[in-house]
């Protein structure tokens, strides 16, 4: 078996004053090639695990310990000159929101030249290699959307020239932060599909963070579901799916609406509201609201256990249907 | 008693460019007491602009809406404040429709106030009596609304709206903004209520699972117009128009697993600007049943079996 592209482990993120701990000891890997889906809700550090792999979390922020190893390179301890040069050319990232992640004043060719321009020398190729990359993405009039600003363009357009951007330089890895959230459903399968094209084109690796299971049960290989800083199971996408084993993913997976069930049952819901991540300690995050919880989940941690196919990390996990 | 929508057509005025922007075009649609209808459409198909007219915050261009019989317009004000008891919405975002300095029960019995449903002396006791109808501690009173979650916080302006003691509930995406895991606390909460209440609702959704749970009959809008209606189980087990067809297969779907199949069907290009609406058949740009002559004659609502009703001429 080939070795992992990015090997996570025993990952802490925490605040730098008064630290609080936002993300716990997380651990993954990604295969060259291979699409791996993070899933959790608002605060569950599934954006944050992203960014402490590019180096870019927020101001405040820092990784506690564990290691991000990519090709062979702990980021963790890469200077800023490493890190600048994996950005946008091995590793690149699409964001939710392609208004506020592309540069408002500046004309859209100019912006996407820049990507090459921050890694190697501009030459008479590189507007052809630009217009290249957009055509690849859908663009229509190429040629009047280098000379655009991105007002001019719609919501889908728009992350379509951020997809563009991040695989201009023909990335290993792409990182994409719940790229479709903000569009409609028929533009979403459209972007979907064109970031699923490419990563079979290029052989490229993907992380896709996502708090919508949905979006990921077609695109990804193996899913992650983050709970509260942790993960709390990971596994191929058809176990998760099938045969769910930690409560919060059955839960998550039970309070959708059916799109099959004419009788439209109740729906199924887990109680309470998600924990903060710094008040959990040295208990299991998901035990206020679990239905299986004992003494046993408030006295010690669960720890993640099994294989690269599934893998839980709870003390009384649902057991085999 | 209904609610009554008669060619109902919006437009605004952009005073800067002198343009006009296209947000109703003509709706039909007649809602009967203790049903619910769900109307589902893209950002632009004018759901939102719907729903603000059928409470009075926007007044149509031309069109009626009626409650009860009587019109709903801002011309009569007395008229509209016995409507606003018997008609309420509740909105997408619960951060943004609480006053963050106010506390909760002062939220709630402001609304009560204005109705001058309840003596002055009892207005803490039905305060009570409508947090506990919402699922929520009365202990939580005098919270702000930063103090609550989204759940929580959506639940409070679902007791405020029903602190006016209305029988229609227009609820424009009441459970889009908050936590996966919540969302079904709120959606069994709304059913709950609809039927210890007997309640009407219009629920306006972009995601049809959501739509498909709750509701008696479905509205598709698109581009200001209703496309297609009928009962939810026509429209979901059998979509007849086009864009239904392509809106039903874009749903992302966890019941279908690691099939890269289910990303190949895809809708081509994107809704036309309303400010230019395509002549003939809206529709007519992206749809792959179009004939040269949709581009130039509209199709019209047309019953195809019981009540299913679809705009298009070619199915």
């Amino acid at each position: 078996m080939s070795k992992p592209l990015l090997s996570v482990s025993g990952l802490g993120i925490s605040t730098v004053q008064d630290p609080r701990s936002l993300v716990n000891s997380v651990s993954f890997e990604i295969m060259p090639g291979e699409a791996v889906g993070v899933v959790g809700e608002s605060g569950s550090g599934k954006t944050l695990t992203a960014l402490s792999v590019l180096g870019l979390l927020p101001r405040g922020v820092a990784v506690a310990g564990g290691s991000i190893v990519f090709n062979g390179t702990d980021l963790t301890k890469a200077d800023s000159e490493t890190m600048r040069n994996l950005r946008g050319s091995d590793i690149s990232m699409v964001y939710q929101d392609p208004m506020t992640a592309l540069n408002p004043v500046m004309k859209l060719g100019r912006q996407l030249l820049e990507v090459i321009e921050s890694h190697e020398k501009l030459d008479n190729g590189s507007i052809a290699r630009v217009e290249a990359a957009l055509r690849e993405v859908g663009i229509p009039q190429v040629e009047r959307a280098m000379e655009s600003y991105p007002h001019e363009f719609s919501g889908g357009m728009r992350q379509r020239v951020m997809i563009a951007m991040a695989l201009l330089l023909s990335p290993k890895l792409l990182i994409a932060d719940e790229p479709t959230t903000a569009l409609d459903v028929t533009i979403q399968q459209q972007i979907l599909a064109l970031v699923s094209e490419q990563r079979r084109k290029r052989d490229m690796s993907m992380l896709w963070i996502t708090h919508d299971l949905g979006v990921v049960a077609n695109l990804v290989d193996r899913l992650i579901v983050m709970y509260a800083g942790n993960i709390v199971e990971a596994g191929t996408v058809q176990e998760i799916f099938t045969n769910p084993q930690h409560p919060y993913t059955h839960g998550l997976l039970s309070s959708l609406p059916s799109r099959t069930d004419k009788s439209r049952k109740r729906l199924t819901s887990i109680p309470g509201v998600p924990q903060k991540p710094w008040l959990v300690g040295n208990t299991c995050a998901f035990a206020p609201r679990c239905f299986k919880a004992t003494s046993e989940c408030t006295a010690s941690a669960p720890k993640l256990v099994g294989t690269l196919e599934k893998s839980v990390a709870c003390f009384h996990p649902m057991g085999d249907k | 008693m209904s609610l009554d929508i008669i060619n109902v057509e919006k437009r605004y005025l952009n005073r800067a460019s002198g343009t006009t922007i296209n947000a109703l075009n003509g709706v039909s649609i007649k809602v009967e007491v203790g049903q619910t209808l769900g109307i589902v459409g893209e950002s632009g198909c004018g759901k939102s602009t719907l729903a603000r007219a059928v409470v009075g915050l926007e007044v149509p261009s031309a069109g009626s809406i009626t409650w009860d019989g009587a019109v709903i317009d801002n011309k009569a004000k007395d008229r509209l404040k016995s409507h606003h008891s018997q008609v309420q919405l509740v909105f997408q975002d619960p951060y943004s429709s609480l006053n963050p300095r106010q506390q909760i029960e002062d939220s709630i019995a402001e609304a009560i106030e204005v109705h001058g449903l309840v003596a002055k002396d009892k207005i803490t006791d039905r305060v009570t009596e409508l947090l506990v109808m919402v699922g929520l501690d009365p202990d939580l009173r005098n919270r702000y609304p930063h103090q609550l979650s989204g759940g929580q916080r959506q639940r409070v302006c679902i007791a405020r709206a029903l602190s006016a003691e209305p029988k229609l509930l227009v609820l424009d995406e009441p459970v889009s903004a908050l936590d996966v895991s919540v969302r079904a606390e709120v959606m069994n909460l709304l059913i709950d209520l609809r039927k210890n209440l007997g309640l009407t609702y219009i629920f306006i959704s972009h995601d049809l699972a959501m739509i498909r749970y709750i509701s008696d009959v479905i509205a598709v809008m698109y581009l200001g117009k209703i496309v297609e209606f009928g009962t939810w189980e026509e429209i979901i087990e059998n979509p007849v128009h086009p864009y239904t067809k392509a809106l039903i297969a874009a749903m992302p779907d966890h019941s279908i697993i690691g099939d890269p199949a289910m990303l190949a069907r895809t809708l081509e290009g994107e809704v036309p600007d309303p400010v230019n609406l395509p002549s003939g058949c809206s529709f007519h740009s992206r749809c792959v049943l179009a004939v040269p002559s949709c581009s130039s004659i509209a199709p019209t609502l047309r019953d195809i079996s019981n009540g299913h009703l679809v705009a298009c001429s070619e199915v």
